[in-house]
């Protein structure tokens, strides 16, 4: 069944002036549709500018579209009701970059990931804080953390909490923007691992927002390139790129090995 | 190959710890040393120590830095002032923070420029724009009237590049300069020091945690743990030979296909 | 040698805190404490000079001062408190509202505030004082109204500032809204700054009670309020002016204590 489906949609903001960043003067996404099955993980990639961000705020039902509809399993979520929205909340969440502001500074780790819950309320307290002792184990960290606050955590762990909080309410659907992208190589690897086994044991579906087109491709079954707000190719797992857009990006890889990077400049 | 700059065996503690112990490394002319390792293994400390701007607890119990035959931490602060930014310049990771929120890119190019040499108004323009060309900006003649935060982060990172060229630094120490961009930006810019390396012959040290930076554009490399150089190689035997089981373990981690 | 400093001024802010909170208690319990009825009037008695019967003497009306002084301290203080506490929470609701909602209610709420804000507080809480007439009640009426039009804009720019942050907009997607979200994430980490302008203000309202109090438009005699009694004595500045010396004085000791409390406040939440 078709989980998501993104039709025509095009955002436009209010004109500002002396802005000298890439797809100001044009609307920030036009025209962009695509779908995405159950259980399935969508890359979406593009350099800063492209609109992904947007794109990923739009498909969470946090901000409304100036033009096209987004439809997360067959319900058109800017024309429901609040009461069905919050209904659809429980199988749409979203994990961000890491960064400090991406968790209230009050609150403790067990508090963070507790709050999905609280908000729906057939749980019970002890239901709850088994629940939340489950989801750090399934993130991997260790139950003592629970009573920390996120500023004594480092990247890795901070970004684990998001995850758990993702989690909570057993979604069908991940919106991941830039998940990774602040973390150091090694942390990555573990994180998109950890990522995978999640969505073969809860069967979740994944968007994949990222500008390094190098972990989309690890992580996804198909992936959409954008640019300046245009959805230019959609290719699959293996298949090889054509559009300028998607070759800037696939060149942009840096090398594994010293023997691969391009021969420029004489040494 | 010629020597630029060399560090012997330095170690600087704060308080009872050491941050960095007995670091050995030289910098030569037309090359790029690739300084890898994680957050707090001293990396960003070390490129303080060259510049000279350790905080004020930090102490140097033992060894030198050597440039132009004179040890640094012995040479007066009006001579490291000439040196700082006009021989050893420093490129940071947050370009939004590098730069005067009030001043224009037009001003922070005259502020540089007359702190090195003696110029006139439109010398100073005439040398912005060159150094802007050169870094791949387009409409310098543009740009020299903006503000730094009508830029994107490619773009000022650009900017403070094409500051350095300007004043032709010999030794530029760049601390992850592009952790804090997307993957083509980062290209971009790793060519550009490339490009800068080949044409100036200006030495490089590249802080990262990147082993694909490494990759992509080291000549030497050398590995810090824990404010210590654990290895240190050209990067070919890196890559092929790793001797030390840390460097072993972040090889490991690189996402191939 | 910083840490000196640091130790200083923590027994600087201790040591005001100290004594303000034992004058609110004093103020508190003033009932039980006062010597004898600061409203009770003895002609025989007035002009007494201090002594252990009555220790800041007598008026004009032969009440005794110091008792007038203690109840004083919940008129002119706890006053100005009443007013505070109620101004913010209205400010709360309202500019909270107003921030989260945004659209045509934000439009119209900057509109209508626009135009309230260019009167001077002073000018708006006379109108009100002279529509309402003068009372203890009104000018609690009065000084909520201007205070809570300066705070609601105030309070309207914190929470429109946290919109935007990453973690407002993740407590939104694990369901979170309306008054949770206002008291779960937004209050906590806006409590120091509106802590700090509350108390900050304090002393202000205390000055502004007593100012309409002095002129006649706000507290009526027989009430102790502070200003009120500076008014009443001020006939006798000649002959007795320890009668108005004597509220004067605990005007302003008041409200330098305030000050300084709350200048420490902000120097913290720096």
């Amino acid at each position: 069944m078709t989980l998501l489906e993104v039709k025509n949609i095009e955002m436009q903001y209010a004109q500002r002036p002396f802005m000298f960043k890439r797809g100001q003067e044009t609307p920030v996404l036009q025209g962009v549709t695509f779908s995405l099955q159950e259980g399935e993980c969508l890359g979406i990639v593009g350099q800063s500018g492209s609109g992904k961000s947007t794109l990923g705020r739009i498909i969470l039902g946090i901000e409304r579209p100036t033009k096209g509809e987004v439809l997360f399993q067959g319900i058109n979520l800017y024309e429901t009701t609040s009461k069905h929205k919050k209904i659809i909340r429980r199988d749409l969440q979203a994990v961000f970059q890491n960064s400090y502001h991406s968790f209230n500074p009050k609150q403790t780790v067990f508090d963070i990931v507790e709050e999905p819950l609280l908000n729906f309320e057939q749980f019970s307290k002890t239901e709850r804080q088994h629940k939340v002792r489950e989801l750090l184990d399934c993130v991997e960290l260790e139950r003592t953390i629970a009573q920390k606050k996120t500023s004594q955590l480092s990247g890795g762990q901070q970004q684990r909490v998001n995850i758990a909080r993702a989690l909570a309410l057993n979604p069908k659907l991940i919106v991941l923007d830039e998940a990774i992208s602040s973390l150091d190589m090694i942390l990555q690897k573990h994180i998109i691992h950890l990522l995978q086994t999640l969505q073969k044991d809860m069967q979740l579906a994944y968007i994949f927002i990222s500008h390094d087109l190098q972990a989309t491709r690890y992580m996804s079954d198909r992936i959409v390139v954008m640019e300046h707000g245009q959805l230019v190719e959609e290719i699959g797992k293996d298949e090889a790129y054509k559009h300028p857009a998607s070759l800037e990006l696939y060149n942009a890889i840096l090398p594994s090995h010293p023997r691969e990077r391009t021969k420029k400049f004489f040494r | 190959m010629e020597k630029v700059l060399e560090v012997k065996d330095l170690t600087v503690k704060i308080g009872e710890k050491n941050i960095l112990t007995s670091i050995n490394m030289t910098a030569y002319k037309g090359r790029v040393l690739g300084i890898i390792g994680e957050s707090g293994s001293g990396k960003t400390m070390l490129c303080h120590a060259i510049m000279q701007s350790l905080p004020a607890a930090a102490k140097v119990t033992q060894g030198q830095i050597i440039y132009q035959q004179e040890n640094l931490f012995n040479v007066s602060a009006s001579k490291m002032r000439a040196y700082r930014g006009r021989h050893l310049s420093m490129i940071m990771q947050n370009p939004s923070t590098a730069f005067d929120r009030i001043q224009t890119i037009e001003s922070h190019f005259r502020e540089s420029l007359k702190a090195h040499f003696v110029v006139t108004k439109k010398e100073i323009r005439q040398i912005a724009i060159d150094a802007m060309y050169k870094v791949n900006l387009p409409n310098p003649e543009k740009l020299l009237h903006y503000y730094p935060f009508q830029l994107s982060g490619g773009m000022l990172q650009r900017v403070m590049i094409a500051l350095s060229l300007a004043i032709l630094a010999s030794i530029y120490i760049a601390d992850e300069p592009t952790t804090a961009l997307d993957t083509v930006n980062q290209k971009q810019i790793l060519t550009l020091f490339d490009r800068i390396r080949s044409e100036t012959e200006a030495a490089i040290i590249l802080v990262t945690h990147d082993l694909g930076v490494i990759a992509e554009l080291a000549d030497d490399v050398a590995v810090m743990y824990q404010g210590e150089i654990i290895e240190h190689a050209n990067v070919y035997d890196f890559f092929d030979a790793p001797q030390h089981p840390y460097t072993k373990k972040l090889l490991q981690s690189r996402i191939m296909f | 040698m910083s840490l000196l400093r640091k130790e200083r001024a923590n027994v600087k802010r201790f040591f005001s805190l100290t004594i303000l909170l034992v004058i609110g208690l004093l103020g508190l319990f003033a009932p039980v404490l006062m010597p004898h009825d600061p409203l009770a009037v003895d002609i025989s008695k007035k002009f007494l000079a201090p002594s252990w019967d009555y220790p800041f003497g007598t008026d004009h009306l032969g009440r005794c001062v110091f008792s007038r002084m203690l109840l004083g301290i919940r008129y002119s203080l706890g006053s100005a408190l009443i007013i505070q506490i109620v101004a913010i929470l209205l400010a709360i609701l309202v500019g909270a509202f107003v921030a989260l909602k945004r659209g045509i209610i934000d439009f119209l709420f900057i509109r209508i505030w626009d135009i309230l804000l260019a009167f001077p507080t002073l000018v708006l809480a006379f109108g009100l004082l002279g529509l309402l007439g003068p009372s203890l009640k009104n000018v609690l009426i009065a000084l909520v109204f201007t205070q809570f039009i300066y705070y609601s804009r105030l309070i309207r720019g914190l929470f429109i500032g946290m919109n935007e942050k990453d973690f407002i907009q993740a407590a939104k997607i694990s369901g979170t809204s309306g008054i949770k979200l206002i008291i779960r994430h937004y209050l906590p980490n806006l409590l120091p700054p509106i802590v700090t302008i509350v108390v900050l203000d304090i002393g202000k309202v205390i000055l502004e009670i007593a100012g309409f109090s002095f002129i006649g438009l706000g507290v009526q005699a027989p009430i102790p309020e502070w200003g009120m009694m500076v008014n009443e004595g001020k006939q006798y500045i000649r002959q007795h002016p320890e009668l108005m010396l004597y509220p004067g004085l605990a005007i302003i000791l008041v409200v330098l204590l305030l000050n300084h409390l709350a200048s420490s406040f902000k120097k913290l939440d720096q």
